[in-house]
């Protein structure tokens, strides 16, 4: 589901208008939502990284990247992050090239994630991170969608899964 | 030997009136009728 961060965000660059209070970063403070001349970009196809340290989630970057987790609770519009993120022994790489349709409508990217540990790990749940504007220059991750698989992935010790992730646009029609 | 003379124009001074005339009272406003984007999202996975 895709959270008021990713709105919001929208919402300020669309319009110019900063919205007080209309981000939560991965930390879970409030900030700002500002337009920026130069609005890093969200390329939900492009998300590399998982962020397995805080180090990415500071990173004064414009990178996009992926967290998974084993928490399963109901996403809402207040998400700011994984209900249980999982920070060790996993490793995860994108596989492949992403792919979208020919309208550009819908995008899914493939990841595939090697458990290094010694007991198995479950993923329920990715979140999508964006470096997003708080300040005119500033930017500070941000959750801007957390889904939740339909269906768990156990992956055992020393075992590879494999997550696709996938982000559809209705366009109206009149 | 080159003599630049400035354009007789620009001696000139420019006045502008706006007359006496009365603007019409545009009233209106201007209201998005474009419906909202849904944008949905899925994630599924599987092991190897």
């Amino acid at each position: 589901m895709l959270t008021k961060n990713w709105y919001n965000h929208l919402g300020a660059q669309m319009t110019g208008a900063t919205i007080t209070n209309g981000l939560k970063d991965y930390n879970g403070t409030n900030r700002s939502a500002v337009y920026a001349d130069s609005t890093p970009y969200l390329n939900y196809m492009n998300v590399y990284y998982i962020a397995l340290s805080a180090s990415f989630k500071t990173a004064l970057s414009n990178t996009t990247f992926v967290v998974f987790g084993d928490g399963d609770t109901a996403p809402t519009l207040e998400d700011y992050g994984p209900a249980g993120e999982i920070i060790s022994d996993i490793a995860v790489s994108r596989a492949g090239s992403y792919s979208t349709d020919d309208s550009g409508s819908t995008g899914s990217v493939l990841f595939t994630i090697t458990n290094g540990g010694s007991s198995a790990i479950t993923i329920r749940e990715i979140c999508i991170y964006g470096m997003l504007n708080y300040g005119r220059t500033n930017t500070i991750a941000c959750c801007i969608d957390r889904t939740v698989l339909d269906t768990p992935v156990t992956i055992e010790a020393g075992g590879v899964g494999q997550v696709t992730y996938t982000i559809r646009m209705d366009y109206p029609t009149e | 030997m080159t003599e630049i003379k400035r354009p007789q124009e620009m001696d000139k001074k420019t006045e502008m009136s706006t007359g006496g005339g009365v603007l019409p009272d545009v009233k209106g406003k201007a209201v998005s009728r474009v419906k909202p984007i849904r944008a949905r999202t899925a994630a599924s996975g599987r092991v190897l």
